[in-house]
């Protein structure tokens, strides 16, 4: 019996129900966070451009920075941050509704300016708060003693007068909230001047003075993580980059974004671009689906099972594979053998070397040929072409009537389909969860679900915003293609990677930087950077790749593809008349059925 | 507060001295409530609106034309051009003063939402309380399965967004229709952290809504409360979504984005200014793909529902 099972019966909440880090109020996150090696590296004092996808974990990262969050790491590193007030990280959501409201009010620099000063001065409100407990240990009075003379050396400083009424720091919020309400109106000018400046203003104008109130060391590093980044327009981003190319004073920039979002290098100065590798790095968010990180993080999130359900069931679960169970060593293999024995008793009989057979027996001629002058064939047959095999026999096994195929199950499986994205794979689990209140989560059931997961996301991709219809029509077009690659008469060494034809990149750019920043499609890190160009080579998404019977490999030759050719070889290959194949079992003894199917 | 009121398209008769204006386009439907109406109405009465791309649609290009040949004045407009909508909205309410109410009538079953949402308080601040300005909508006959028309962006709409204070969380109350790639499309843009979702139905119908309920299926599920309207009950609804909008005001912001028939993308496009424009409420509107979109001739159907709106002027002239 495996844990999933404890679930059949429980009616309670999923607990994989929310899967956006801004779902999580604070102390949600800080039960939920686990700090991967890319969180410790963000604190430096130097600006970087976060690129990450959709659902790769940029926001829950950012936030974790901040003080208030940073002291409920149990972690050393955490601590020592935490002590030394060696980095003071502001969070700053620069979200659709703040930027079209900024819009609507001209969309001037000044006005976008004033809009996030204002924002940037409530995440250091809300900072220094907490700074000054804890210094304090929460000594009411002395508290107040501080915030008072913070607060009006702030108002001071950015409205340009002392006032009476500004006694604390929530005075002073209302103040700063009065300005960010007003944004465009005449009313306001007089006191805006220190926010209408430049980004970071707001920091820049009083940062002495706080290190002085709250004893900060001299060289405390502030760091400003803007984050959903991708909704700056291209002129306010020329406003932040303007910040990363002039002298810092102690502030680092930390730019998340979707990977085709930065939109631009220059500056407000005419002629100057910050420049990557000196005024600011980039650095790719997204994890590897094989990362210790990814494989650390999936199966800490499984535990939250045992936190949540504590009360109503008795289960704990340690980690992905404790949850779902494995077959064998959670190997191919081992799903292909679980598959076949049903449908066979020699099913102890899939050995590596019989699949090495099979392999060969389905290889075109010249390869065959080949094989047998090498000694070794792990590397040449069964490394290169049994995950091609597998998927082509459990395809035909999952394409008979009333039958699943077991192939989609597994916690390798699983973290595979999810491409190391935290969201989707907590979608997954949520999905598989649902699953399990009503039945067994067998390596059949766990198929059934993941192929619906993979077969609603792979649809959801014509509801991307812009181009997202043409990315799906023309996804569903390269996957088909390779599909009918795939299982073909003659097994050839395929996966899911592709080429684009001579004269495609220009035409296809569009809907292609829009799969990629919602990791439709996966490039490398260097092309995430640098920008995508005509000798990319893409993959398609596990997902895709599920959901069309295509291995999850890399292509040692990736096709080219030429989308008006395209159309017709999969008219061709629809049209055409297939076998299908009934197995009786395993060995030598198959049975055809050849059916027409038109 | 804004004074909105059901209208019964039986019972108010299109007479001789009353206003019309429309809009034009691919639609079946567009045409239907003028063709019907168009012996009643005096030609210098008509204000009718076609956009600049008509020409593209033969159908519509014909149409066109003949009205143009029998003396209508039809004006061509670029979809996004707002500012000459109300300007000749206005221009053309101004020159005829009347000593009984005005009344006018506005078919927006064609047109885009950016323009038909402004026109209630447009034509309010335009009016007298004696005038009168009917809001019609011409419900449709769609395919059984079209193209989606997809999300471009969200743009805003009305409102003051969202406050400053990072303990309010915003709540997102979208509307649904049947086409729920372009909701799932917003969702995606939006990200949002609570939904509240409504439908619009004709009580009448339950296949419309038990189709509503299947297609959005998956967003109603993540709902943190799904509101049912009366498409025939404009009051009620925007009755509703005022009281619905007022009460998560209490401790969240407020996003609405309307989707959906067309009365229920107004009804919640008017929430804000008539809730006197509260700090933390906002309206945000879908703006679609350009250029991508097939034309869907929505046919009408043998339903039509309104509701009007009085002015608050004394005198017609005061501008």
């Amino acid at each position: 019996m495996i844990k999933a099972d404890k679930i059949i019966g429980y009616d309670g909440n999923n607990p994989f129900s929310d899967n956006t880090a801004r779902d999580y109020y604070d102390d949600e996150i800080i039960d939920e966070f686990f700090p991967v090696s890319m969180y410790w590296s963000l604190f430096n004092p130097r600006h970087e451009i976060l690129l990450g996808t959709r659902g790769s974990g940029k926001t829950i990262m950012l936030k974790m920075m901040k003080y208030s969050l940073l002291k409920n790491i149990s972690d050393e590193r955490a601590k020592e941050y935490v002590e030394s007030k060696e980095f003071i990280t502001l969070y700053i959501p620069t979200r659709l509704d703040f930027v079209t409201y900024v819009e609507s009010k001209g969309g001037e620099d000044d006005a976008f300016n004033i809009a996030i000063n204002c924002l940037l001065a409530q995440s250091l409100l809300q900072e220094m708060k907490v700074i000054i407990d804890d210094a304090t240990g929460k000594d009411i009075i002395k508290n107040a003693a501080i915030e008072n003379n913070i607060s009006k050396q702030l108002c001071k400083m950015w409205f340009g007068e002392s006032q009476e009424k500004i006694t604390d720091f929530f005075s002073l919020g209302i103040e700063v909230e009065y300005l960010y309400n007003h944004l465009g109106d005449d009313s306001i000018k007089n006191m805006s001047s220190t926010f209408s400046r430049s980004v970071c203003s707001s920091l820049m104008s009083v940062k002495e003075i706080i290190c002085k109130w709250l004893s900060l060391p001299s060289n405390t590093k502030w760091i400003i993580c803007i984050d959903e980044a991708e909704y700056l327009t291209k002129q306010m981003q020329k406003c932040v980059n303007s910040i990363m190319k002039s002298d810092s004073k102690g502030i680092a920039i930390k730019l998340a974004t979707l990977p085709n979002k930065h939109l631009t290098r220059e500056t407000l100065l005419n002629n100057t671009e910050i420049v990557a590798g000196e005024d600011f790095n980039y650095r790719v968010i997204d994890m590897k689906i094989e990362s210790e990180d990814f494989i650390s993080l999936t199966n800490k999130l499984c535990q939250r099972i045992t936190r949540r359900l504590r009360s109503s069931i008795d289960v704990e679960i340690k980690d992905l594979e404790d949850f779902i169970g494995k077959e064998g060593n959670d190997d191919n293999i081992d799903y292909f053998r679980k598959e076949i024995s049903t449908k066979s008793p020699d099913h102890n009989q899939v050995t590596r070397s019989s699949v090495e057979k099979e392999i060969l027996s389905l290889v075109s001629e010249k390869r065959r040929e080949t094989a047998k002058s090498r000694k070794d064939t792990r590397k040449t047959v069964y490394d290169k072409f049994s995950v091609i095999y597998f998927v082509r026999e459990m395809r035909k096994i999952d394409k008979k009537g009333h039958s699943i195929a077991g192939w989609y199950a597994g916690s390798s499986m699983i973290r595979k389909v999810a491409q190391g994205n935290p969201r989707r794979f907590i979608e997954i689990m949520h999905m598989l969860f649902e699953h399990a209140r009503h039945t067994k989560l067998t390596a059949k059931q766990q198929h059934t679900v993941i192929y619906k997961y993979v077969k609603l996301y792979c649809k959801a991709t014509e509801a991307l915003p812009g181009t997202g219809p043409e990315a799906y029509k023309k996804l569903t077009l390269i996957a088909e293609y390779i599909e009918s690659k795939v299982h073909g008469d003659i097994l050839i060494p395929c996966g899911n990677s592709f080429l684009l034809g001579e004269g495609e990149f220009s035409k296809n750019s569009d809907w292609i930087k829009l799969a990629i920043d919602y990791s439709r499609i996966i490039v490398s890190d260097e092309a995430l950077i640098n920008g995508i160009n005509n000798e990319t080579e893409y993959t398609l998404s596990n997902a895709f790749a599920a959901f069309h019977w295509i291995p999850m490999r890399k292509t040692d030759k990736a096709p080219k593809i030429s989308f008006s050719e395209l159309t017709g070889n999969i008219n061709s290959y629809k049209s055409s008349k297939t076998k299908r194949i009934r197995k009786n079992d395993f060995a030598d003894q198959l049975t055809f059925i050849i059916e027409e199917n038109e | 507060m804004m004074f909105v009121n059901n209208a019964d398209f039986r019972k108010e008769n299109i007479e001789s001295s009353d206003l019309f204006i429309g809009s034009l386009g691919y639609e079946d439907r567009s045409f239907r409530l003028f063709y019907e109406n168009k012996t009643s109405i005096q030609k210098s009465n008509v204000l009718l609106f076609v956009f600049d791309d008509y020409e593209n649609n033969e159908y519509t290009k014909k149409r066109v034309e003949a009205l143009l040949k029998e003396g209508f004045s039809i004006k061509v407009i670029n979809y996004r051009d707002m500012d000459s909508i109300k300007t000749s909205i206005s221009l053309f309410i101004s020159k005829r003063t009347y000593i009984e109410g005005i009344r006018i009538h506005v078919d927006y079953s064609s047109m885009p939402r950016g323009w038909y949402c402004r026109l209630p308080f447009l034509l309010k601040n335009l009016l007298r309380d004696i005038d009168k300005a009917f809001f019609w909508y011409v419900g449709g006959e769609y395919p059984e399965e079209y193209d989606t028309a997809g999300v471009n962006t969200i743009g805003y709409f009305d409102g003051i967004p969202s406050s400053l204070n990072m303990e309010r969380d915003p709540i997102h109350i979208i509307g649904l229709g049947y086409d729920i790639v372009r909701t799932k499309a917003t969702i995606t843009i939006i990200e949002p952290l609570n939904i509240v979702s409504c439908y619009a139905f004709s009580t009448s119908d339950d296949d419309v809504r038990n189709k509503l309920v299947s297609v959005n299926e998956s967003i109603i599920q993540r709902s943190i409360s799904c509101l049912p309207l009366n498409i025939e009950d404009f009051e009620f609804m925007l009755a509703k979504l005022c009281e619905l909008t007022n009460d998560l005001l209490i401790n969240n912001d407020v996003i609405l984005l309307p989707d959906g028939p067309k009365p229920l993308v107004m009804a919640m496009s008017l929430v804000p200014g008539v809730l006197g424009r509260k700090i933390g409420l906002t309206c945000q509107h879908i703006v679609r793909n350009e250029g991508k979109i097939k034309p869907i001739n929505v046919k009408p159907i043998n339903k039509k529902f309104g509701f009007y709106v009085t002015g608050t002027k004394k005198d017609i002239t005061e501008s």
